[in-house]
């Protein structure tokens, strides 16, 4: 089984590695739709349009 | 949105350059913890292994999802690629490991969960690069 001082760390980083995406795809579903990249779209949206032009 | 892959093509496949850079990284730390070497040592216990597993699988779903064109499964592995690092930065931080390499592991989760949000949105929206 495993020892004491080395349980912590490994578990930690199984639960990280679960855990993690878990909570992406609890906040891609909890927040509106397009919203978490935001900023992104702002960004994005000027080099279209000038692109386009 | 930004396309993220290039324009040339591999046997007849679209490139991302991020999801290959990453697929590759989490092929060598699953090598890694699998055989208990470098951060492999510190997770050496069953909970390391399982982290070794899911870091293959994370691996094929990025190359599976490549060559049969798979969206799909390229993102999810993006996401899961996230929380493989996300476990290496853990256990790198957690048992004293080198900081360096901490924060690095730490850099490709971020990098892998903002890579998940761009391509998981283009899948959502219908967008399709084969």
């Amino acid at each position: 089984m495993l020892s004491g001082g080395d349980v912590s760390g490994e578990l930690l980083a199984l639960l990280a590695a679960i855990g993690v995406p878990l909570f992406l795809r609890l906040l891609d579903y909890l927040l509106p739709k397009g919203r978490h990249l935001k900023l992104v779209h702002r960004w994005t949206v000027d080099d279209d349009e000038s692109e386009d032009a | 949105m930004t396309d993220t892959t290039l324009r040339r093509r591999i046997a007849g496949r679209a490139v991302r350059p991020y999801a290959f850079a990453v697929s590759l990284a989490t092929w060598v730390v699953a090598v890694a913890i699998l055989t208990d070497q470098a951060v492999g040592a510190l997770l050496d216990d069953w909970p390391g292994e399982v982290l070794g597993v899911i870091a293959i699988g994370v691996v094929g779903m990025l190359w599976g999802g490549w060559w049969a064109r798979s969206d799909v499964w390229m993102t999810r592995g993006l996401l899961w690629s996230s929380g493989v690092w996300a476990g290496v930065g853990t256990v790198l931080s957690v048992e004293g490991g080198s900081w360096v390499s901490a924060s690095l592991a730490w850099c490709w989760a971020v990098a892998s969960a903002g890579a998940w949000l761009l391509e998981h949105e283009d899948v959502e929206r219908g967008r399709r690069v084969r």
